[in-house]
């Protein structure tokens, strides 16, 4: 449901437009608040808290003809308007030494546009006790797999995000929900301990707590099994990546690269690879979030542009960048829905949203035979992105061995891959026809700004340096 | 405004005991393109969080939620009563929550507070653009944030402790740049207080790292080399030790080690570990006097030539270990130096890592190790900048032989040797 709150305070907003708009080029508030559950059972303890996501709070936006300045505060309201706006024009001001040297822009389009959008979570609403009984079901089945599970947990996570945009010409608002539970076992074995975990995402919660349900075993199973993992011996293999390594891939190795606000700050080398080949023919990539039903479900950014499906890569050529309003302003290009905040109090920045390689035509089975010596890789463990310099750095939980077209039944983890992205990504050379978008992650910007994104794909066949 | 909530945390029966936390958050941001200002930011936010727990059969339900200054009586009300509701079925052994402490807390020096912080930004812009001045060199983006928090908890137990600390970061993106080739670094200085000339020297320091990664070579792969591991990257390696004497993971069962363990074995061949958890530094960027729980925190040894001899974390999981008095969250790790000098260090050939893409450790299997954007090779004759390579190693089997530099450093969260050498490591 659309929040009480933001709609409370949708005519305040407009009057504060109304207020600034005789001063300024450019006027606009966002309004965020995100609710919602986190429930926590594991074998030792219980809890119930607000949603991490939990947020709420505005953003106003101005532009006055030399510099875009923002605001952020808490709340707004008839008896505070008068104080709000005098502060907003206020902290605002900088000197003359600051503005002297500008990055030089213009007002943001405004085209008129009112529109309220609507994608709530689906299907039943679980209560706490309820939510409470089945992650105990759940954690219970997976603790039952082995005597070596010392720890299972299952966690439940659902929200719902409401967010209103207003500017002189344009009224937004919109509301999406999404839903995620997430289970993971610790095994024990002497000295050895090991971690496995999984999630099953959705907007419909019976559905994720179905499919979490045909996950406890192997979830369990996996645990144990990691156990008898050993370390990579390093050096450079064939790897077959599961959808999950894939979406790593994609959003590691060449996603944070063309974000166009790296363009501007003259951070990105694919800013000078725009018609050029840069990944194997077979290869295929997008972003946006319209392009696939994930956690980054929504319909207009927090710049209020309405929602993308960005093709980045085509045939192997990368055909353009994902970008802000502020970044496609400085570049001459159109803005393609991907300016993000962590939360109202936070600058917007172009970011990700759901990341993925398109399926091809091959047979997973037919690639794992296709593979002398190398390793199959599970999992994604954490990435760390280089787009100036396209290094790359991807942690998968584990990695299965394969030689002469078979597992050999050995287990090794964790497995870094490094590299250079345009060796790895020209090195595709079988890409499946199976494809999975894995819709409930978070990614930084650098080493903060986190947000909320999605990444998948199909199974990728290539060859990279493992460690 | 706190009032509010308590009052009306103090009119449900059923809440046995609770804990709310006000943040307020005021800050001035500078967003630059180049050497060119992009965008200007101004925040005040106020944010509130209450924890409930709710008694019953000897055990304890938590619900924890946030609260705002809009919400009526009413409101508050029906929220409160919602989560009692749900802490009912979140029940847990029982624990006690902190109670009150009137010692006087320590607080961070700065200079943040003498002047207007629109006034300290133009001159912390200055220190840094000063360091700009090299033909090749330049900061693609620059990003300047001063901030006030205003900090305080209060519960049912007694406690009321409210802090308020000033700090200023600046992200920068040194580059280097020559026919038509460019690399970057990153990094975030972190300031308790601002000095011109040290933030100038920091960000000149920076520049000339990234000139070093613009003439790296490549590093001779696949070999076992002694690599130097340095700055934060020390104490995030040694968290592998630290995080494994939590409290929660010794409720867990999943802990590595237990107090009187050799943590290093019982053969140590290089220099033995001592390792305090620290409510302050001085300069450590992440120092704190209470954590959020509110307990006041004291200096605590955690490993003492080479043995675990306590176990630091949570106030609830240690009163779950039956700890006379749970540390709390302690927020700098601070380390024992070596007797070797970098000098010393240097007679052999090493590989010395400055930058990683991010260091991994996992406690589980030992593995340590990551892809390094700059590093330095000694040859046994000279030191050449090396790039586009990563190392890994066993801590189970390294543990035994590390060795530690006698010149030390202070990062947000940590302070002790600048250097430790491990031998051995793959580099490939």
């Amino acid at each position: 449901m659309y929040s009480g709150f933001l709609r409370s305070r949708h005519d305040l907003c407009k009057e504060l437009v109304k207020r600034l708009s005789p001063d300024y080029k450019f006027v606009s508030v966002l309004g965020k608040h995100i609710t919602g559950q986190y429930v926590s059972v594991t074998t030792a303890t219980t809890a119930v808290v607000d949603t991490p996501e939990q947020q709420c709070g505005f953003v106003v936006k101005l532009f006055d003809g030399k510099v875009y300045s923002e605001y952020s505060f808490t709340d707004i309201t008839k008896g505070t308007l008068n104080k709000l706006e005098k502060a907003i024009r206020e902290e605002t001001k900088l000197s003359e030494a600051l503005t002297k040297d500008h990055v030089k822009m213009k007002a943001m389009p405004d085209e008129p546009m009112k529109r309220d959008f609507a994608r709530p979570i689906s299907g039943k609403r679980y209560s706490i006790p309820e939510i409470v009984e089945k992650l105990t079901a759940l954690r219970d089945e997976t603790k039952a797999v082995s005597e070596k599970i010392v720890q299972a947990g299952m966690t439940f996570e659902m929200y719902d995000v409401s967010a209103l945009f207003i500017s002189k010409n344009r009224e937004l608002t919109q509301e999406y929900g999404w839903c995620s539970v997430r289970g993971y076992a610790y095994s024990r074995d002497g000295g050895k301990t090991q971690f496995a975990m999984d999630v099953a995402p959705g907007n419909n919660e019976e559905e994720v707590f179905a499919v979490m349900a045909t996950k406890t075993r192997p979830l369990g199973e996996l645990a144990v099994e990691l156990l008898s993992a050993e370390m990579i011996k390093p050096g450079v293999y064939d790897i077959i990546t599961d959808p999950s390594i894939t979406g790593l891939i994609a959003h590691e190795a060449f996603g944070h690269g063309v974000e166009m606000d790296m363009f501007v700050k003259h951070r990105a080398k694919a800013r000078k690879y725009i018609g050029k080949p840069v990944a194997s023919p077979l290869v295929n990539m997008h972003d946006g979030a319209a392009a696939t039903m994930s956690c980054v479900g929504y319909f207009f950014d927090d710049d209020g542009v309405l929602a993308h499906d960005t093709l980045i890569i085509k045939d192997g050529i990368l055909q353009t960048g994902i970008s802000d309003a502020v970044s496609a302003m400085q570049l001459g290009t159109e803005p393609t829905g991907n300016g993000r905040r962590q939360d109202p109090s936070r600058k917007a920045y172009t970011r990700m949203t759901n990341t993925f390689f398109s399926a091809g035509s091959d047979n997973v089975e037919d690639m794992i035979k296709s593979v002398k010596h190398g390793y199959m890789l599970f999992e994604t463990d954490n990435g760390m992105e280089d787009p100036k310099n396209w290094n790359i750095q991807c942690v998968a939980q584990y990695g299965r061995e394969i030689k002469n077209g078979k597992f050999t039944g050995k287990i090794v983890a964790p497995v870094v891959m490094s590299g250079y992205v345009p060796d790895l990504l020209q090195s595709i050379s079988m890409v499946s026809d199976e494809w999975k978008v894995i819709g409930s992650g978070h990614c930084g910007k650098g080493y903060k700004e986190w947000v909320p994104v999605s990444d998948g794909g199909p199974y990728l066949k290539a060859r990279c340096k493992l460690g | 405004m706190m009032d509010k909530f308590i009052k009306a945390l103090k009119r449900n029966a059923q809440v046995s005991a609770w804990s709310v936390t006000e943040v307020t958050k005021k800050s001035r941001e500078l967003f630059y393109v180049l050497d060119k200002l992009e965008t200007n930011r101004a925040t005040d936010t106020t944010d509130y969080n209450v924890t409930i727990y709710v008694d019953k059969n000897k055990k304890r339900g938590i619900a924890n939620f946030a609260v705002y200054d809009y919400m009526s009586d009413k409101e508050l009300d029906e929220k409160i009563a919602e989560k009692v509701y749900a802490a009912s079925f979140a029940m847990n052994k029982f624990f006690e929550i902190p109670g009150k402490d009137d010692r006087k807390l320590k607080a961070r020096k700065t200079n943040l507070k003498d002047r207007p912080f629109a006034e300290i930004m133009e001159d912390l812009v200055k220190a840094v653009f000063a360091a700009n001045v090299h033909k090749n060199g330049y900061l693609s983006a620059t990003e300047f944030f001063i901030t006030e928090w205003n900090e305080r908890i209060v519960n049912s137990n007694g406690v009321d402790l409210s802090s308020k600390k000033y700090g200023a970061q600046v992200e920068i993106i040194p580059s280097w740049e020559k026919n038509g080739e460019e690399v970057e670094v990153y990094h975030m200085l972190n300031l308790g207080s601002f000095n011109a000339e040290e933030v100038t020297a920091e960000v000149d320091e920076q520049l000339m790292e990234a000139k070093a990664r613009f003439d790296a070579v490549s590093v001779p792969k696949n070999k076992k080399l002694k690599v130097i591991i340095q700055d934060g990257e020390v104490g995030e390696l040694l968290d592998y030790f630290v995080s494994e004497l939590s409290y929660r993971k010794a409720y867990m069962k999943i802990n590595k080690f237990k107090p009187g363990d050799h943590v290093q074995g019982k053969k140590v061949t290089g220099d033995l570990l001592n390792i305090k958890l620290s409510p302050f530094y001085e300069g450590a960027y992440n120092s704190r006097a209470f954590d959020s729980d509110g307990v006041v925190l004291d200096e605590t040894e955690i490993i003492k030539d080479g043995v675990a001899v306590n176990r630091h974390g949570s106030y609830r999981f240690g009163y779950y270990l039956k700890e006379k008095a749970p540390t709390g969250v302690l927020p700098v790790t601070v380390v024992k130096e070596g007797k070797k000098t970098f000098k010393e260090m240097q007679k052999e050939p090493y590989v010395r890592c400055v930058k990683f893409s991010g260091l991994q450790v996992d406690a589980s299997s030992g593995y340590f190790g990551g892809e390094v954007r700059l590093g330095f090779y000694f040859d046994g004759k000279k030191e050449v900048p090396v790039t586009g390579f990563s190392v890994s190693g066993d801590m189970n089997k390294s543990a035994s032989s590390l060795v530690f530099s006698k010149e030390t450093v202070t990062k947000p969260s940590y302070h002790g040797p600048k250097y430790v050498e491990i031998k051995d490591m793959t580099v490939m």
